[in-house]
């Protein structure tokens, strides 16, 4: 819920002083741009609020870097 | 874009409080036990070797950043994805400096709120500093620079009397390699990530040298990263140390001098947040830069705010908890930054100069020429 919450508090700004002066310039790149991301990042947090477990991006450059670095120790 | 400048002392502030950053809190070399000092002291000069490759990218195509200079050398499609990767790295750096501050909040003081929260409103700060510019963080660090060092230094010379000699001894002890081992470390950790600098110092001022920005702000950085490890290690003695996540906090905690003098922990925290603070700000600005310049967009202020966000999404999603928080920063992440820190520079600094030599060699090209010399 707080995810999500912090989100909805925030972004009304941006979609103001941001959002719609790009929508103005006809800046479509980063009109879409900030558009995707944000509906994006509204998704995500909606996914970590339902307390799915989403995947740590961690684990994976954990297991690349063992790949080829062999076992790393303290 | 181009009207924002920066001048010399203004660049040395920004990256010395970057080069604080963090290790302000987790402490730097505590692979290294008591000899932390002498890890800091040789990752130093490690990075003094790999400044010259830094310097020499920020100063090799004047009033360009790093990723145009991508583009310019590798071609469109090579360009844009090396772009990527140093866009990811910033991004991924932001999104743990991030983790550690609202983690360091969480713990020390504000243990009932959600973790998110705090992260948030810190990112709501970043997001308006990134839309204002480099200058007003310059400005910013203009007036906070001189208070957080005078307070460092104030902190330390009110612990003298908790200082402990024998806590420095045995002096290599273990032999030379776990030093070495930590020097690397601290070299991956506050140092070598001043490379995302290469892309905040087309900023500076035409007068200013970028050579200049990286010695003088890695001396006054190793030098208040030497004193406060030096000040934890003798206050605490090496194995509370290491057992401490946040070990300066923890020194600092024990000084009290006479009944009314005490509790002056707030003062690291203090330092802790302007410099934390600093250091996510430079990485949302890298990455923002650099997905300005992949997307061909031009202002890169207006995309600030949905990275900012996925980039605290990212903290919270990252670690379970402050441990793996703690291991991985000592073990993985140096393994991980080492191709964003010396091996793409290195590789663009030598394809840069390879060109250069090309340029000059023939004749039609003399226009760019007088421009790159």
């Amino acid at each position: 819920m707080y995810v999500t919450l912090s989100i909805l508090i925030i972004s009304p700004l941006f979609v103001i002083i941001d959002l719609i002066p790009l929508y103005r310039k006809k800046e479509w790149a980063g009109f879409f741009l900030f558009g995707i991301m944000l509906v994006f990042s509204i998704v995500l947090a909606v996914i970590m609020d339902l307390r799915v477990d989403v995947p740590s991006p961690a684990e994976p450059i954990k297991r690349i870097i063992t790949f080829i670095v062999g076992p790393v120790d303290q | 874009m181009g009207k924002e400048v920066v001048n010399q002392k203004q660049a040395i502030t920004i990256m010395a409080t970057f080069i604080i950053g963090s290790s302000t809190i987790l402490g730097s070399g505590v692979k290294a036990k008591q000899d932390a000092w002498l890890a800091i002291i040789i990752a130093m000069g490690i990075f003094s070797l790999v400044i010259p490759i830094y310097g020499r990218i920020c100063s090799i195509y004047p009033g360009k950043n790093i990723y145009q200079v991508m583009e310019l050398l590798l071609g469109k499609v090579a360009g844009k994805i090396i772009s990527l990767l140093f866009v990811w790295y910033a991004f991924f750096l932001g999104a743990l400096v991030i983790r550690d501050i609202s983690e360091f909040a969480r713990t020390v003081s504000l243990p009932e709120t959600p973790e998110c929260i705090f992260a948030f409103f810190a990112v709501l700060l970043m997001i308006l500093t990134v839309r204002g510019g480099v200058e007003l963080l310059a400005r910013f660090l203009g007036i906070f620079f001189p208070i957080y060092i005078l307070m460092i230094l104030t902190v330390t010379f009110v612990s003298i009397p908790f200082f402990e000699l024998k806590n420095l001894k045995p002096f290599l002890y273990d032999g030379i390699k776990p030093v070495l081992g930590a020097s690397l470390e601290v070299f991956s950790f506050p140092f070598a990530e001043t490379v995302l600098f290469v892309c905040i110092l087309e900023h500076l001022r035409k007068n200013g040298s970028p050579y200049k920005t990286y010695y003088v702000s890695m001396l006054i950085g190793g030098a208040i990263l030497l004193i406060i490890s030096v000040r934890s290690i003798l206050v605490l003695g090496f194995p509370m140390w290491q057992m401490q996540n946040f070990a300066s906090y923890a020194a600092t905690r024990l000084i009290r001098i006479g009944d009314f003098f005490q509790r002056i922990e707030a003062s690291v925290a203090i330092v802790f947040i302007i410099s934390g603070y600093t250091k996510a700000t430079i990485c949302l600005f890298s990455a923002c830069k650099g997905i300005a310049s992949i997307f061909n967009i031009k202002e890169y202020k207006h995309i600030a705010a949905p990275i900012g966000i996925l980039m605290t999404q990212l903290s919270i999603i990252v670690y379970d908890n402050g441990a793996e928080l703690a291991e991985w920063a000592a073990t993985i992440y140096p393994y991980f930054a080492f191709p964003f820190q010396v091996i793409i520079p290195l590789i663009i600094w030598i394809i840069a100069e390879i060109k250069i030599r090309m340029q000059k060699a023939s004749p039609s090209q003399s226009v760019e020429e007088k421009s790159v010399s």
